[in-house]
């Protein structure tokens, strides 16, 4: 998490690169998947903040009403467990 | 001697992991060498079992079953059998959008063990028993450090898009499906959203910038950003926001025409009782396995044969009766009734490479039942179709076929008749009666009380005529 968060400030001069998004015809020959790959690897660090902000918050919250984890001995531990996942 | 009858399968040819083959009517999976590892990592980090205790994906057998192609084979697996192949321009909203969460909910499970989802294509999804699984066991690869989500586009172009439309703009969008195989273009998606959708931080991402992206930041050099790596957790959010985005859309079916059936219709409570009981004694004397209910609505009908155990599938043009149908069968953890969107008119063609990639509508019969119940007046008044081609196609569709014929007096047939020129003087019981013995030997007819319609039970066979 404070390694995403790190990467964030990193790289905010990169997602202000974002400017490309002023609209440009779309050329059908041109494989969508290029384009897609480096927008995901651009606004990853945008999401990846929000994801670790949104945990922090989650992580006060059950601070503040004294909510325990769940339990962690379902299936094996892992290192970056995902809130979603769990049932 | 037995004879093999042994063939791959259509549409499994893209994966160079593996593919699908049928012999002697069952389907096996053949895991290629170049997928052993990834198959292996997946069965013994507990993601396989993991994914089967949430009825996530389709259960498998590893078997000694020779493969069909002996070079490069690792093994031959042999997947639970699911019995009806529905395509995703079938579905109703809710239907795409349960797969959507269980492909979301399967990449952040496989990231959990060390793996993760490597195409998001909703063809790989079916609604098994009930639930929705994913039917393509090597659709999972050990996860590479630093690397972006390689099904985020394919996602995006087939579930995230297809819902937008689905729920900001119509809901009859959702067909587009049939017409873009790899999911709708995403800069046609953003064309057609409202301006409003730009004000969705979830939709303005991943579908509006998502899709000029994908025209600017193509070229022929390298972009400065390409070998940049993405940590893991930004992944996790982007998995994270697009079940934001996915969560956010809804559609609520209300209003349409046949969706209010059954409130417009003149069924007396009486005929409609009789007509239930009457239709139940049919299907019982068939004893169908499978039964697809033509014109389904919300599946009234349908209920009593896949009831009765048959495998049914309730076929409705109007998006709001299947998506009510659904609701109703996923509330009741229904796992024998299947409805889907068809426009028995322009029914569903083959599609995809060679034609062969995705089978019609007709080429997934015959059914042992078909159920054409208050059917025959749209078709033939509604739809200029004649009786014998009527008869024709519904013989080709089943060995069994129950048809109620709704007479020129009926009030839904004078409804139809109100707004076009009768041009229908042909349409009569005998007339209808005669066409259908053609294809059809009639085993019984009822008539339902308190109408002037009449059941018939027909058996199909030759043509005759």
């Amino acid at each position: 998490m404070h390694t995403a968060l790190s990467a964030l400030s990193s790289r905010i001069p990169l997602a202000l690169g974002l400017s490309f998004l002023i609209i440009s015809p779309a050329d059908a020959y041109i494989d969508p998947g290029t384009g897609s790959y480096i927008f995901q690897i651009i606004v990853a660090t945008l999401f990846g903040g929000l994801y670790a902000l949104k945990l922090y918050w989650q992580q006060f919250k059950d601070f503040l009403t004294g909510r325990k984890k769940p339990d962690s001995t379902e299936r094996p531990p892992q290192p970056d467990d995902h809130p979603s996942a769990k049932k | 001697m037995t004879v093999n009858h042994q063939d791959r399968h259509r549409a499994s040819f893209r994966d160079p992991a593996g593919f699908v083959f049928s012999r002697n009517g069952i389907l096996y999976r053949q895991i290629q060498a170049i997928g052993q590892e990834d198959y292996e990592h997946f069965m013994r980090s507990g993601l396989y079992a993991r994914l089967i205790e949430d009825g996530l994906l389709i259960r498998h057998e590893e078997t000694g079953e020779p493969p069909l192609d002996p070079e490069g084979c690792f093994r031959v697996i042999r997947p639970e059998t699911v019995r009806f192949i529905s395509h995703p321009c079938e579905w109703s909203f809710s239907q795409l959008r349960d797969a959507a969460r269980a492909a979301l909910a399967l990449q952040s499970l496989a990231m959990n063990y060390g793996m993760r989802l490597k195409d998001a294509s909703a063809f790989n999804f079916q609604l098994h028993e009930g639930r929705i699984v994913l039917l393509d066991t090597l659709s999972f690869e050990k996860a590479r450090a630093d690397e972006p989500w390689p099904a985020y586009q394919q996602f995006c172009r087939h579930f995230l898009a297809p819902l937008a439309l689905m729920s900001r703009v119509d809901v009859s969008l959702g067909r587009l499906s049939q017409l873009h195989l790899d999911g709708i273009p995403l800069d046609l998606a953003s064309r057609l959203l409202p301006l409003r959708t730009w004000f969705s931080f979830q939709l303005l991402m991943h579908l509006h910038l998502h899709a000029r992206a994908q025209s600017s930041l193509a070229s022929d050099t390298p972009h400065p950003a390409a070998g940049r790596k993405v940590h893991p957790q930004a992944v996790r959010g982007i998995v994270d926001g697009l079940q934001s985005a996915i969560e956010a859309l809804d559609w609520h079916p209300a209003g349409t025409t046949w969706a209010e059936y059954y409130t417009n219709t003149n069924y007396s409570e009486t005929g409609f009782t009789e007509k239930r009981e009457l239709v139940a004694g049919l299907i019982d004397r068939v004893s169908p396995g499978t039964a697809w209910d033509l014109g389904a609505n919300t599946g009234v009908f349908s209920r009593l044969a896949s009831e009765r155990g048959a495998l049914t599938v309730a076929w409705d043009i109007d998006p709001a009766a299947v998506e009510r149908n659904y609701r109703d069968v996923r509330s009741r953890g229904d796992t024998r009734l299947l409805p889907l969107l068809l426009d028995l008119t322009n029914p569903t063609p083959a599609f995809g490479w060679a034609h062969t990639e995705r089978a019609s509508f007709a080429d997934r019969g015959p059914v042992d039942l078909v159920m054409a119940l208050a059917l025959i007046h749209h078709l033939v008044i509604g739809n200029n179709l004649p009786f014998d081609r009527v008869a024709a196609f519904l013989a080709g569709l089943g060995r069994h076929l129950i048809i109620e014929f709704v007479p020129r007096e009926d009030s839904q047939v004078q409804r139809l008749l109100a707004v076009r020129k009768d041009i229908f003087t042909g349409y009569s019981q005998a007339a209808f009666e005669a066409s259908m013995a053609c294809r059809f030997d009639t085993l019984a007819a009822m008539p339902v009380r308190d109408t002037k319609r009449t059941l018939f039970l027909m058996k199909s066979r030759e043509c005759r005529c």
